[in-house]
């Protein structure tokens, strides 16, 4: 090896690339998911187009995210959705920020994928139900954000990953990868009411839980209070009745 | 996802390989992978966007990194190749994690050879960006770019880095200036 390459080796073997240090979970989160509206039509309407398509909608709604909250981290990829997290280490000021740029994010990307395949996607809200061009329903993203509260506990052994059960009750993260940040997933039923909430999702508009939208309030008007509005009320299955 | 640790981490080590290798701006990315011990392969009409092949090759070299010719597209060829370096060193551990270099296959750049290929996109393009538009640079390229009415003539600062223009707004926009 030459001088330079073990020079850049040696700087390089300094500086690490270990983007996955072990992380402290304790702490307020927000999730955010953008879900591809009108996916399974699409997939059967054009079975040689939707792979490139699709591919475009995760980098492009991950580059957004990443731009505009660049302190999150990708939680996972499922089916026709990408999630993020992000622990708030700012408090309800970092909330309001988080919700307005996960706002965004959503409207960036609708922009940027209808810009590029305008005869696929459709570029903004919908309130009238699915869009169509020509017949046939353009894709869309439905966008969920939600709060939930992780704090430290022990750690549950076994054969599969580790679960880190929460000292507050119905809580929990469960942290694969022994606990380093690429690996952590969530699980519980503030997670579940996430998902729930996620049902009840419009293309084109981003839908905040109860819970996010009164922290988003409790201390001030945000930007976007004007932007909000109260769709319905909905009993979600399983979440409440367990609530402590 | 690149977190902003990780952010720092790559921005670091792009800084570093280049202050390394000393390579002034327009960065010299063929002398780039010269030095790191890899060679260049021009090649069209594969199935991915650009692959890194894992050596030792015949020619003595470590790794090839295979793009499309450069005549096609100049800038676009610059900013493969560095954004190949960028999954050299932080998806196959070269010179970083002998372990994971020597476990390591082939990367392949394209959605449909690998799962994780957002995040390591979005990793590579940081550290390309990074490489190729070091931030001091960059903030006096903009500086020297500002029209008499304010605006920032962004042709004017992709040419200062040999890069195009959505590159130059991207790095422009991952350093929050626009």
């Amino acid at each position: 090896m030459t001088d330079r390459r073990s020079a850049v080796a040696e700087l390089a073997q300094a500086i690490g690339t270990d983007a996955d240090q072990p992380v402290a979970h304790a702490g307020c989160y927000f999730f955010v998911s953008y879900d591809l509206a009108g996916a399974t039509e699409f997939k059967a309407r054009e079975p040689a187009r939707w792979p490139a398509i699709f591919a475009a909608f995760y980098e492009v709604a991950a580059s957004e995210v990443e731009t505009r909250l660049p302190q999150s981290c990708l939680w996972k990829f499922a089916g026709d959705e990408v999630l993020f997290y992000l622990r708030l280490e700012g408090g309800v000021p970092s909330l309001q920020v988080a919700v307005e740029a996960a706002y965004q994010a959503m409207i960036g990307a609708l922009k940027g994928l209808a810009e590029k395949y305008p005869k696929d996607w459709h570029g903004g809200a919908s309130d009238a139900g699915p869009r169509q061009r020509h017949g046939q329903a353009q894709l869309s993203i439905k966008a969920t954000a939600w709060t939930a509260a992780v704090g430290d506990g022990a750690a549950v052994g076994g054969a599969g990953p580790a679960i880190e059960l929460d000292p507050m009750p119905n809580r929990m993260v469960i942290g694969l990868a022994n606990g380093r940040g690429g690996g952590v997933d969530f699980l519980g039923p503030e997670i579940d009411a996430g998902f729930r909430i996620g049902k009840l999702a419009w293309p084109g508009i981003l839908t905040v839980s109860a819970e996010c939208a009164y922290l988003a309030f409790e201390f001030g008007t945000p930007p976007f209070a004007k932007r909000m509005n109260i769709v319905g009320y909905e009993s979600l299955k399983g979440v409440w009745r367990q609530r402590p | 996802m690149v977190t902003l640790i990780a952010r720092r981490k790559i921005a670091a080590l792009a800084d570093g390989i280049r202050s390394q290798l000393e390579l002034g701006v327009p960065v010299d990315v063929e002398a780039a992978v010269a030095s790191l011990g890899g060679r260049i392969t021009e090649e069209d009409g594969f199935a991915f966007a650009a692959c890194v092949v894992k050596g030792p090759h015949a020619d003595g070299s470590d790794f090839h990194i295979v793009v499309r010719p450069k005549a096609q597209h100049p800038q676009r060829f610059r900013f493969s190749v560095a954004h190949e370096l960028g999954h050299l060193f932080l998806h196959m551990g070269y010179l970083i994690r002998p372990e994971a270099w020597a476990r390591c296959g082939d990367y392949r750049d394209s959605v449909r050879f690998r799962s994780g290929y957002t995040a390591e996109e979005l990793a590579a393009n940081e550290f390309a960006g990074v490489f190729l538009m070091p931030e001091t640079e960059f903030c006096a390229a903009l500086d020297d770019a500002v029209t008499d009415e304010g605006l920032i003539n962004i042709n004017k600062v992709a040419a200062v880095f040999d890069v195009s223009v959505s590159a130059a707004e991207y790095r422009g926009r991952r350093l929050g200036i626009f």
